[in-house]
């Protein structure tokens, strides 16, 4: 097992250890029976009262590289006496944009759907801060966080709720790594349906496995926005119609820029509230390096095309961006990369069509019948819909029009990059391009059609 | 005058003289037969604001066949159809005839009764008698001018009758004209409500052609259609049965009762509803009512035969004459003759007491009118009110919303998020809120006619329409 430890990152760690002698574990872990992967021991946890069971507070660029948020944000924190601490705001955030043209008023933190990354570093004492500024009483829990029971979050259960205008405050010592979440657990199907839900990233102590050069969350999650309304519904139980990462659609989502050669994680939390999303990428292949319980042994890394992601779950999924180009990434369920269609169609694939528009116009004006050869032709149809939604939308690619929405996002792999912006449209080799068969290679090669 | 005999029966004649001026007087000439109908036609000029002319012989006759004809070979319109009805309708114009029986009985009321000549001879065998006598009935040549007032009260009351007569018509023409142009409205709407379905139908059977569908959804989608037809072959009916009205209220014959057209729709609502004088409505239809006037004249009649009933109890048998008897021996002898029936027994108290009774019963039913008309107005003026306060509520607020659902239907089906089925299905509703509409529209100038036609004179007993000129016509019912 080849291991990158950073020798200052071992150092400086080191000269902190507490009393007892604290001995540095290596990689790996010793996965007891009730046991998590941590980095380094940390110390005992319930200790005396009045004893620290945290270390330093973690810093980036010494401890970690900060994940990055595409369509996101990171919850700022300050440090006081050694205790990293966060202020998250539940409250109303008007306006929240899907995809431009799919504006909706939700529940969020901060001003923002879904709420930003909590980053912090293992062995961190966390003090985190939730003032309910919604209409209703919440709590937050945090999902994957081994704590005290107090601090769980369960509304009734582990705490009183947060009644609105309340503030309380939350405290813990990490003692874990890896990618994991946090959302209201008070009247969970309303709340979280209408986005209090967010991702936390909490990095090993010491450096873990490879070295990680773009690290990415996406926070996977479904609503039901009706065609121009500006709410979710969240009585909706089955029929989801807007698919999210990071709360956007295609053509809302950010890409993923990368430099060819690095090495990417995506970590993948799905906080839906009734579907699994197998999350796809093309072009290369993924291995589930973690979960939200732990991490995988690098023996049992699992190869995949599509990462499930369950309910409830995270995923970590590594690969290395080998592959120059522009590469789709996605939710494989079909009806997952759609905006806001209607269910209650007749079918009407292959029907005879001849006279019938004349026919119907005369009663409805501009009728034109649709979905015979399917659906491809809405997006660029432009015609009138209802304010505010986005049927079927897709949006121009360098090609052609791309029919796809909802969970669909690109991944921009190239040789030369000067910035992590968006570098517009990968360019195919010559010989790379699939074209239309020219007759010169239909006689050559035999085709007859 | 002068006597032709030359005899001694000169006495006898220069004695009749005052009795043969009396005749001379009582019989002579009589009123143009039209005179009746001018009146009759102020009365309607007055409530309706139309002319009308009674016309006879047969140049006459081919004048108005002309116009009927000229009428009836455009499309018509309501106030056309009136214009043939009042020209044509053989009930109105048979109605007419009562002024000439009226105007006949009073030219009779003024004709005194012919005196009595009786001669009879007897032979004597020493020569014959013959006795002569002429004599005549005084009372009733008192009493003519009671009785001539009284055939002109009659005659003024035969005169409201028929102008009457003529503002049913009127407003029954109008009423079945406005019928007419409701049931092809109607009708029209109910073809546009089946070729809508008659297109989601044939989109179903193109979708299960495709192998789309189930046999059960396809069939349950042609049914519809085929109820819709049955709803079609209904407003048709609708359409012939109204036509048939209208033309029997025009008098229309033979190839002429069927060709003619109304085209058009009915009138939009007016701005305002047409109640705006309020009270003075039931002041107008009271003073205007027909009615009342014929039971005015009814009690001036009554008013007459009373004074003739009383006259006719102390005089009832005052006959006066000339009696003249030739003896056996030539001699002529004449003289006057007094017959007087004397008053003992019977002083008419009974008739006297009939007649006054009579007379209160009719001041009685009088008021009885007055109050059932002024009720009558007053219903008239609600449910004008009552149908157009409806069509305005329809027109402005429940048809602009039915549009504004087929709009966003359109929006929704756009964006493939309701299928063609429901579009279609928002575009029939917002058809059958039409429909209402043109319901209620209909109904408010029914209403109208109805009110119109109490104002005029002839409210009728239970605020629909009455007449003798035409059957009862109803607005048809909608069927789903």
């Amino acid at each position: 097992m080849s291991d990158q430890v950073s020798r200052r990152a071992l150092l400086s760690t080191g000269s902190r250890a507490l009393a007892g002698g604290a001995v540095l574990v290596g990689l790996g872990s010793r996965l007891g029976a009730f046991d998590t992967a941590t980095s380094v021991t940390l110390p005992p946890a319930h200790s005396a009262p009045g004893g620290k069971d945290w270390l330093e507070p973690g810093q980036p660029g010494t401890h970690y590289t900060p994940v990055i948020v595409p369509n996101g944000t990171t919850l700022p924190w300050t440090i006081v006496d050694g205790v990293k601490v966060y202020h998250l705001i539940a409250e109303e955030v008007r306006g929240h944009e899907f995809a431009p043209g799919l504006v909706a008023d939700c529940w969020g933190f901060n001003g923002v759907v879904h709420g930003p990354v909590i980053e912090a570093v293992e062995g961190d004492r966390v003090r985190i801060y939730v003032t309910n500024r919604l209409p209703a009483a919440t709590t937050v829990h945090w999902h994957g966080v081994l704590l005290p029971s107090g601090m769980d979050g369960v509304g009734g259960l582990s705490q009183k709720v947060i009644e609105p205008g309340q503030t309380f405050v939350y405290e813990w010592t990490f003692r874990q790594y890896g990618t994991l979440m946090y959302h209201s657990h008070h009247d969970e199907m309303t709340q979280m349906a209408l986005g209090m839900t967010g991702m936390i990233v909490v990095h090993p102590r010491r450096p873990v496995g490879p070295k990680i050069d773009r690290d990415f969350a996406l926070l996977l999650h479904e609503w039901r926005i009706n065609p121009g309304t500006r709410r979710p519904d969240p009585n909706e139980m089955t029929d989801f119609n807007v698919l999210t990462f990071n709360a956007r659609v295609y053509p809302g989502t950010a890409p993923l820029v990368v430099k060819r050669g690095e090495r990417v994680r995506l970590r993948m939390g799905n906080l839906s509230a009734m579907d699994h999303h197998p999350i796809h990428i093309h072009g290369h292949h993924l291995v589930v390096t973690g979960t939200d319980g732990g991490q995988v042994p690098p023996t049992a890394y699992w190869p995949e095309t599509s990462v499930l992601v369950p309910v409830g779950s995270a995923r970590d999924a590594e690969f290395v961006a080998d592959n120059p180009g522009d590469w789709a990434l996605h939710c494989h369920m079909t009806h997952h990369v759609m905006n806001q269609m209607g269910h209650g169609l007749p079918n009407l694939i292959g029907i005879d069509t001849t006279g019938l528009d004349e026919r119907i116009r005369r009663l409805l004006p501009g009728y034109m019948t649709m979905g015979h050869t399917g659906m491809a032709d809405m997006g660029e149809m432009g015609m009138k819909v209802p304010p505010n939604s986005l049927p079927m939308i897709g949006a121009p690619g360098p090609k052609a029009y791309i029919t796809m929405g909802g969970m669909f996002t690109i991944v921009k792999v190239r040789e030369n990059l000067t910035s992590y912006e968006d570098p517009g449209w990968y360019v195919d080799p010559p010989g790379t391009l699939a074209l239309p068969a020219t007759s010169e290679q239909l006689s050559r090669d035999g085709i007859r059609l | 005058m002068h006597p032709r005999q030359r005899s001694p029966d000169m006495r006898l004649l220069q004695g009749c003289s005052p009795l043969v001026v009396i005749v001379a007087l009582a019989g002579c000439g009589s009123p143009p037969r039209d005179k009746g109908f001018s009146d009759v036609a102020s009365l309607v000029q007055e409530r309706t604001g139309r002319t009308v002319h009674w016309h006879h012989g047969s140049a006459d006759d081919a004048q108005v066949a002309k116009a009927v004809s000229d009428l009836l070979a455009q499309p018509l319109t309501p106030d056309s159809a009136i214009q043939v009805a009042l020209l044509n309708n053989p009930r109105l114009h048979a109605t007419y005839q009562e002024l000439g029986i009226s105007q006949a009985d009073l030219v009779q009321a003024g004709l005194l009764s012919n005196p009595t000549l009786v001669a009879g001879v007897k032979f004597f065998s020493a020569g014959p008698v013959v006795e002569l006598s002429l004599v005549e009935n005084l009372l009733q040549v008192f009493a003519l001018p009671a009785r001539t007032r009284f055939a002109e009260a009659q005659l003024a009351q035969a005169k409201a009758t028929v102008a009457g007569a003529i503002i049913d018509l009127i407003a029954d023409t109008k009423r079945a004209a406005i019928n007419v142009l409701a049931a092809e409205q109607m009708l029209e709407l109910r073809r546009t409500v089946l070729s809508s379905l008659d297109a989601a139908a044939e989109l179903s059977t193109r979708i299960h052609a495709a192998g789309n569908s189930t046999a059960l959804e396809h069939a349950a989608d042609v049914a519809a259609a085929a109820q819709a037809r049955l709803v079609v072959a209904d407003g048709e009916d609708a359409v012939l049965i109204a036509r048939e009205r209208l033309a029997i209220a025009m008098g229309l014959w033979g190839a002429d009762a069927t060709r003619w057209t109304m085209t058009g729709r009915l009138p939009e609502l007016p701005l305002a509803d047409g109640t705006e004088e309020g009270t003075g409505m039931e002041r107008q239809a009271i003073s205007a009512s027909l009615d009342l006037l014929a039971m005015r004249e009814g009690a001036r009649a009554l008013g007459e035969r009373y004074g003739i009933e009383r006259l006719d109890a102390w005089f009832g048998g005052l006959d006066v004459g000339v009696m003249g008897e030739r003896e056996s021996t030539g001699e002529w002898g004449f003289g006057p003759e007094v017959g007087l029936a004397l008053p003992i027994f019977d002083q008419g108290q009974g008739r006297r007491a009939a007649a006054s009774a009579q007379l209160e019963l009719v001041a009685r039913l009088y008021r009885a009118r007055a109050v059932e008309l002024r009720s009558q107005v007053r219903i008239a003026r609600a449910q004008v009110w009552s149908a157009y306060a409806r069509a305005q509520f329809l027109r402005m607020v429940l048809l602009p919303l039915r549009a504004r659902i087929v709009k966003e239907s359109m929006l929704h089906y756009n964006g493939m998020l309701i299928g063609p089925f429901q579009a279609l299905e928002a575009q029939r509703q917002e058809i059958e809120a039409g429909g209402q509409y043109l319901d209620a529209l209909h109904r408010y100038w029914l209403e109208r006619a109805t009110l119109e036609q109490a104002l005029q004179g002839r409210g009728t007993a239970s605020g629909t329409t009455g007449s003798n000129t035409l059957p009862e016509a109803t607005s048809e019912k909608r069927h789903e």
